[in-house]
């Protein structure tokens, strides 16, 4: 069964290359290009899986993160993160309860798609 | 008009008012209170100065966005008798800043005693005004919300429009960096196959990596513990311009070295990061990835001082380098391997000749001798350096059909018989067959068959003639004549140089090739005394030795 999965990037071509390929595997994509746009698409529409930049302006992926896990209707979706950080993210950083995955740029697309099929079916 | 980016693209903002305003519209921008953002300079269009410079006109703009905050979404208001403002409200963040404003002219305003207080405020004829108002392209009293309707779908499309080409021009951007990267995987991976020099691959390798990655420069410090580098050890290779003496950087580059852990990138933030104080030099921020394979540093690739937009190391950067160190590991220890094998493969020709040679103290050494001559003669003919190491080989290894010539015939002082001269002709025969099943050396086998020919044919085994005998036969047959006349026999004593060199050139044409000759007699001889003396020498030791025991 496909879901609903909400794509937050500032950058145009992240957003573009992910939306079509969860389009084409049959999810329904809403896409924000912060993460203020990204918390409020969330807590509007409740999507099955986010999948967040780390970086970005106004509110970071870590930041939509906690906002995310703090509000009850948002607290269950489960979160992958995008990095383009050289360095790996702190641990005590990924302890919050809602992220399930990281994945560092340049990532294959397949890839992300496995992880979200994956994410998914374990949250099921 | 800057503000207007955040909804409109840059195509949009120059032509949408423009044609608009060629049917008759208006299209002015003011912020959230309805004061007015980069109002249109006077005198360029009537219309624009007819509102704009009317402060009636400014204080009923003020008046609409007041009821404007309060409605979502903002609905066209009658500024006046006849005078519509329909909003198109601008966001950033979602919040609104301002209003895209479109003044609807409807005709009572033509008779208004608004149009004749602006037309006051601004200087203007009534009457010429109301003509030029009425000769706009009509807008109907109970058109104004479908026309701004209209104006909306205009405005909104054309910001899709522009925000797409935004993406467009991103995407774009993207995948000509992301050709570029895959381009220096390409280009290390393409490298990698051809056999070439260590310091030239890893020369090229930090100049295509300078070429993708943001970095004012890339270098690639070589372990100088680690023999098999051969020439490389020690070294650092440079691409683009550190800001930094070549020398300071030769030392920190050493100490980056020291510091990495196998497997393991580095990023070196000496401003930030007190443990990394002492690379200040190296540039405030620094990316290094380890050369090498398992628990083995063979040497470090470092990306020195970050350039363009963003100052931190990304992981593309990271990615990238790490994957180009993997490459270079690779090919390294390939060119070592290979490095290996031939050493182990020209030792192990060298070992099984000279044991061939011991079977006659005469004519120790002789095959590597005359492996060097025709190296020397094969150079000085132009061959390239592949064809050269062959020519080697094949002198190395001519005379290796001696292991089947009987010792006793091999020593025997003075002249020979018949019968045993008929076994010394065998021996490039016998040589031919012990090689010829070994595919790498079927290039050789012409250069052990043909060395005793002779250019008039009067040699053997075939008593071939000319251009018939192989180049590499004709080359050995030089140096093997040379070799011989110049080392004692055991039946005459050596002759002199001058008589060597002499005798050659005499035989030009009839035992040698008489172009090959008059190069050969120019060749420097110094190697092959030092060769020659060098084995007279360790030959007295045995001697010696056999003596005392």
């Amino acid at each position: 069964m496909a879901g609903r999965i909400l794509v937050v990037d500032d950058e145009a071509h992240i957003l573009h290359v992910l939306s079509l390929k969860l389009r084409n595997a049959g999810y329904e994509v809403f896409t924000a290009v912060d993460g203020e746009d990204g918390y409020e698409l969330a807590s509007q529409h409740i999507p099955d899986l986010v999948i967040t930049d780390f970086q970005m302006p106004y509110m970071t992926g870590l930041e939509l993160c906690r906002a995310l896990a703090s509000s009850a209707p948002t607290s269950k979706i489960p979160v992958l993160i995008l990095t383009a950080r050289g360095y790996a993210l702190d641990d005590d950083d990924l302890k919050l309860g809602n992220i399930r995955g990281v994945l560092s740029k340049p990532f294959s697309p397949r890839a992300v798609l496995q992880l979200v099929k994956e994410t998914l079916a374990a949250a099921a | 008009m800057k503000h207007r980016d955040t909804h409109l693209g840059a195509s949009a903002i120059l032509s949408l008012p423009q044609r608009l305003r060629e049917v008759g519209l208006l299209l002015l921008d003011c912020d959230e209170t309805g004061k007015l953002i980069a109002r249109p300079s006077p005198g360029r269009d009537w219309l624009a100065d007819l509102f704009c410079q009317a402060p009636i006109f400014i204080i009923s703009l003020r008046q609409a966005a007041a009821q404007w905050a309060e409605q979502n979404p903002p609905t066209p208001i009658e500024a006046s008798p006849g005078c519509w403002l329909a909003p198109l409200p601008r966001l950033v963040r979602r919040r609104r800043i301002g209003y895209t404003v479109a003044v609807i002219v409807t005709t009572p305003f033509l008779e208004s005693e608004q149009l004749s207080a602006m037309c006051q405020a601004a200087s203007f004829d009534v009457t010429l005004t109301r003509t030029r108002l009425a000769a706009l392209p009509p807008v109907h009293p109970d058109a104004v919300a479908r026309t701004a309707s209209m104006i909306h779908w205009a405005i909104e499309d054309q910001g899709k429009l522009a925000a797409d080409s935004q993406v467009m021009d991103s995407v774009g951007q993207q995948l000509a960096e992301s050709y570029e990267e895959l381009n220096l995987l390409y280009t290390t991976i393409q490298g990698m196959s051809g056999v070439q020099q260590p310091s030239n691959f890893v020369t090229m390798v930090c100049r295509e990596l300078l070429a993708t990655l943001p970095f004012a420069w890339i270098g690639a410090q070589l372990a100088d513990d680690e023999p098999r580098l051969k020439k490389l050890s020690g070294e650092l290779i440079l691409a683009g311009e550190p800001g930094q003496p070549v020398e300071t950087l030769r030392a920190l580059c050493k100490r980056v070295l020291a510091k990495v852990k196998p497997n393991t990138p580095l990023v070196l933030e000496p401003a930030a990061n007190p443990q990394h104080a002492g690379f200040a030099n190296l540039g405030p921020t620094v990316l290094v990835h380890p050369v090498g394979r398992d628990e083995t540093i063979v040497g470090v690739l470092i990306a020195g001082e970050k350039r363009g937009p963003d100052p931190v190391i990304s992981s593309i950067d990271m990615k990238l380098l790490g994957a180009t160190a993997t490459n270079m590991a690779i090919f390294l220890e390939n060119a070592a391997l290979y490095d290996d094998l031939n050493t182990m493969f020209l030792g192990t020709l060298e070992a099984l000749t000279a044991s061939i040679d011991a079977k006659d103290t005469y004519t120790s050494g002789h095959s590597l001798r005359v492996a060097h001559l025709t190296r020397l003669l094969a150079r000085e003919v132009g061959l390239d350096e592949h064809t050269i190491g062959r020519m080697h080989i094949a002198g190395l290894v001519h005379d290796i059909g001696k292991i089947g010539v009987p010792e006793a015939v091999l020593t025997k002082p003075g002249k020979l018989t018949e019968e045993e001269f008929a076994w010394i002709r065998r021996h490039p025969e016998i040589g031919h067959r012990i090689l010829r099943d070994i595919p790498q050396l079927h290039d050789i086998l012409p250069g052990v068959l043909y060395h005793h020919e002779r250019f008039d044919g009067r040699g053997y085994p075939e008593g071939i003639a000319g251009d018939d005998i192989p180049l590499v036969a004709r080359l050995i047959s030089l140096a093997d004549a040379f070799d011989a006349m110049s080392s004692m026999r055991t039946y005459r004593a050596s002759l002199s140089r001058p008589e060597v060199l002499k005798e050659i050139v005499e035989c030009a044409g009839t035992q040698f090739d008489p172009e090959l000759a008059p190069i050969f007699v120019t060749l420097d001889f110094a190697q092959f005394d030092r060769m020659a003396a060098e084995h007279r020498i360790r030959e007295q030791k045995e001697q010696d030795k056999d003596e005392a025991a």
